[in-house]
């Protein structure tokens, strides 16, 4: 990914935590928590030359679990920086939980977890 | 916390809207319209938990929670009118999710009543909403070109 001189506090690959239950009985109804550092840049804040810093959000979010979506959504400039977000899931199988978070530019962030359903 | 003296506070916010420096709050029906064409929602169904009163908007916890089976949730728009960019967030669950419920964090620009809506799997529209009370410079701090 291209540094974008625009955005210096951006970083190239930015922190992700995220909290899924290690394991789980079919059936349990659990909590996820996912966490990103980013700016959330809504594009309205000028900078120290009087330049508008240009818009840079993260404005798609969604987890799946074995490929099958739990949460997809849509995120506007009112998501607040270092955007977190906790859901809940199903468990059904063994398997993984993806995360991807798309940013205006285009990249993907990604994350993935396991989870062992007994 | 230093109290806050709502005198001060309405005059200060009458002054702010007198010299131009706030937008008036798009009307909520103008942005239902937007969303649902002529489809308005009606109270219940959707819960929303969000503090009345906050120091500064810059990550306000917010929790929507949607007493039915989230396969039956179409999904849940997040609306805050009082925002440069009132539509906060949209929310879809898959076959996956577990609840009809999110929690997350969100920017508001000012005081001003957020607004909730779910749209159900027959086309049902249900809303809530909830008043918060921004007690200081957030405005200056997220927008600071005004």
């Amino acid at each position: 990914m291209p540094t974008d001189a625009r955005h210096p506090d951006t970083p190239e690959t930015p922190k992700i935590l995220i909290r899924v239950p290690v394991r789980a009985q079919r059936g349990d109804v659990f909590e996820i928590k996912a966490l990103i550092n980013h700016p959330m840049e809504n594009g309205l804040r000028y900078d120290q030359d009087g330049q508008v810093i240009p818009r840079k959000i993260i404005h798609r979010f969604v987890c799946r679990y074995n490929g099958e979506i739990v949460v997809d959504c849509d995120w506007g400039t009112a998501v607040s920086a270092n955007p977190y977000m906790s859901f809940f899931a199903v468990a059904a199988d063994s398997g993984t939980f993806d995360f991807e978070w798309t940013d205006d530019d285009g990249t993907i962030y990604r994350h993935s977890a396991p989870i062992l359903v007994a | 916390m230093a109290p806050v003296d709502r005198r001060k506070v309405l005059i200060g916010s009458a002054a702010l809207v007198a010299a131009g420096f706030v937008r008036a709050e798009e009307p909520l029906d103008h942005l239902l319209g937007e969303i649902f064409a002529d489809r308005r929602p009606r109270p219940g169904v959707i819960a929303m938990k969000l503090s009345p009163l906050a120091e500064n908007g810059l990550a306000v916890p917010i929790t929507l929670s949607v007493a039915e089976p989230p396969a039956n949730v179409k999904r849940i728009v997040l609306l805050a009118p009082g925002n440069p960019f009132p539509r906060a967030a949209e929310y879809r669950f898959g076959p996956r999710a577990g609840k009809a419920e999110i929690s997350t964090r969100i920017r508001l620009a000012r005081s001003q009543t957020v607004t909730a809506v779910a749209e159900l799997g027959d086309g049902s529209l249900w809303s809530t909403a909830a008043d918060i009370t921004i007690t200081s410079g957030a405005c200056a701090e997220i927008y600071d070109a005004h």
